[in-house]
């Protein structure tokens, strides 16, 4: 694995926490970050994150391998904050 | 948008659900294992004199001239395998199939292996390599039926037709709440509304590899029919012969000597130059001793998709070295073929090396649950309350007998593949050299834990049976990492541990699956004997039902 698609990795992964954590349907935190800042830098981040997942592949690889880590994370975060919110609720 | 529309697609969505989900559960949890069908192989496959060893490159000129002599048969088609791995021939192989069997039909198929002995002799043998991973792949490609033939994959083209149809029907019912309900995952008292949201979040966020498997699934059903369409309509009947009449004009009258061919090197030379960062895995040579003789070098490009699961490859005349064909050269084919070539890269997962199997292995997996979820959500609508309907005496209501059975069924279905698919694996290393056709065995165990775990879920309630069978899940899946931990310490029980990463990686996995099905039993045990007591999921419910 090259630099450029750890980074491109590791950016859209944090890209899309951000974007999550704005949500107000998440359930990480007891409150949402603020919307437009935090929705403006995971964008920011997931363009970082294509661009550098661009520079290690051919740009339809580049750009599908971008989609399906970001189809992946969208799907799994709901599910890490359902499991969080029973783990609270059981402690409390 | 009209609620009488919302309602009639709501119908259209519910009804091809449910008529497709727990097949499409058998194909997605198939399919999720069958991103790693190489380490699958590779665990399967004994040790052996000829695969998993290295055949130096130099003398495979020799070994291809002393074969083709005394088996000519073999020039139509064989293989010359670069890699090293347990399940890969030394030496070449090719495969006789039986004729008239579908191309599909992998039981259909003798393979041999030709290696150089030392005196320069060819020594060649009727090899029976693991059918474990194929029969996987064939569960994955025909929704839990047997067999990859031409009416299986109708109906798996049907599946698939109403898979697209639940797609499309699902998004227009969920677009009104479709930006308010965006990551909600509401868990709580209203167990309908958690198991909606649960189904809505994958369904909707991985909506776009859904849309692509549904497409080319219907197309991988459907293709012959595709192009008999075209032949007629847009070529007038003349599509074959016009292939035909380009190979007879080019057609040299004599047989040519393959000691002629140049040497793998020199093909492989001839690739790199064409493209650098093609990483060639194996030469298949097709018809040397013909007038279209050809060299495909297959491989992979770790920075371009590959056209074909198992990579893409350039075709090279073996007697010129000269380039023929590089239409499926993955980074080096024309816009249309890369277009054509990424829809099945797109469903195979053919690009990005390992990080994108793992992320097709978790789609693939979420998926199952997808359809799983669907059904769960179909039976908590149909519950009957005790608040509304309950007992005088206090007994929770009677659960309708068709929501009963539709909870059976999707226990029995999904759960009784997942045993399956686990214990047939195992059986793998068990069974090999103890019995005459191990791929019956294979096809034999899978389907007797599937009907098992189907009549017990009928038998049992859906309750009481969910929890057994994840169990039994949990069991069988832990019996592949134990199997191998029991080959490496007691080697007189005549298995084989590997210790290659990608067999490793195989035991690793089901260990953690195992872990999970440990996990999702408990879950499930609480529910059913602390959960609501009007609901199938209930012991108490499930008696109180009625069977």
């Amino acid at each position: 694995m090259t630099i450029f698609t750890l980074m491109g990795f590791l950016a859209t992964l944090l890209g899309s926490v951000a974007i999550y954590l704005a949500s107000p349907n998440q359930r990480w935190r007891a409150t949402s970050w603020p919307a437009p800042p935090a929705r403006t830098t995971g964008v920011l981040l997931l363009a970082v994150g294509l661009i550098s997942l661009l520079q290690a592949l051919r740009p339809a690889a580049g750009t599908f391998v971008f989609v399906h880590w970001l189809m992946l994370l969208f799907a799994l975060f709901p599910y890490f904050g359902a499991l969080l919110a029973s783990r609270r609720n059981t402690h409390s | 948008m009209r609620s009488e529309f919302i309602r009639i697609y709501k119908s259209v969505h519910t009804w091809t659900g449910i008529v497709a989900g727990m097949v499409l559960f058998i194909a997605f949890y198939a399919g999720a294992i069958t991103i790693f069908k190489e380490p699958l192989a590779r665990w399967a496959a004994p040790p052996s004199a000829i695969h998993g060893h290295t055949h130096p490159l130099g003398d495979a000129s020799a070994l291809i001239v002393a074969t083709l002599q005394k088996y000519p048969e073999a020039a139509k088609d064989f293989r010359l395998h670069l890699e090293v791995a347990e399940h890969l021939p030394k030496g070449i192989s090719w495969e006789v199939r039986a004729p008239g069997a579908d191309d599909h039909d992998h039981s259909a198929v003798r393979h041999y292996v030709a290696v150089l002995e030392t005196g320069g002799d060819v020594q060649v043998e009727e090899v029976h390599p693991s059918g474990l991973a194929e029969f996987i792949d064939t569960l994955h490609r025909v929704v839990g039926l047997p067999y990859d033939t031409d009416p299986n994959r109708w109906v798996m083209g049907f599946v698939a037709v109403l898979y697209a149809l639940a797609l499309v029907s699902g998004v227009i019912v969920l677009l009104p709440s479709l930006v308010k309900d965006f990551f909600a995952l509401r868990v709580g008292k209203n167990l309908k509304r958690m198991w909606l949201d649960a189904h809505n979040v994958v369904g909707i966020v991985s909506l776009p590899f859904h849309v692509v498997m549904a497409l080319t699934a219907v197309v991988f059903a459907y293709h012959d029919g595709f192009y008999l369409i075209q032949d007629k309509f847009i070529h007038d009947g003349r599509w074959g012969s016009a292939f035909q009449g380009r190979a007879n004009a080019a057609a040299p009258a004599t047989q040519r000597d393959p000691a002629a061919m140049r040497s793998p090197a020199d093909l492989l030379d001839s690739v790199r130059a064409l493209s650098p960062s093609f990483e060639p895995t194996s030469l298949q040579y097709l018809n040397v001793t013909g007038p279209r003789a050809a060299v495909r070098v297959w491989g992979h490009d770790p920075t371009a998709h590959s056209p074909r699961f198992v990579g893409g490859f350039v075709a090279v005349d073996p007697y010129s070295g000269e380039i023929m064909n590089a239409d499926f050269l993955p980074g080096h084919q024309s816009l249309s073929n890369a277009i054509i070539g990424s829809f099945f890269a797109l469903h195979f997962g053919a690009y990005g090396g390992a990080p994108v199997q793992w992320i097709y292995f978790l789609l693939g997996l979420a998926g199952a649950w997808l359809f799983y979820g669907g059904n769960l959500l179909w039976l908590e609508t149909r519950r009957i309350k005790a608040a509304r309907t309950g007992n005088a005496d206090g007994t929770p209501p009677e659960q309708r007998r068709d929501v009963r059975w539709m909870a059976a069924a999707t226990v029995g279905v999904c759960l009784g593949a997942v045993c399956g698919i686990s214990l047939t694996i195992v059986a793998a290393r068990w069974l090999h050299g103890r019995v005459e056709d191990i791929n019956a065995w294979h096809q034999g165990i899978y389907y007797a834990v599937f009907f098992s775990a189907l009549v017990w879920a009928f038998r049992r309630g859906a309750a009481q049976s969910s929890v057994h069978l994840l169990r039994l899940a949990a069991v069988f899946t832990f019996a592949i990492p134990a199997t191998s931990f029991l080959a490496w310490i007691f080697p007189s029980l005549g298995m084989w541990a590997s210790g290659s990463a990608a067999a490793m990686g195989v035991d690793g996995t089901a260990l953690a699956g195992g872990f999970c099905f440990i996990w999702l039993a408990r879950a499930t045990n609480r529910r059913v004997k602390g959960g609501p007591v009007d609901s199938i999921w209930s012991i108490r419910g499930d008696s109180a039902g009625g069977r």
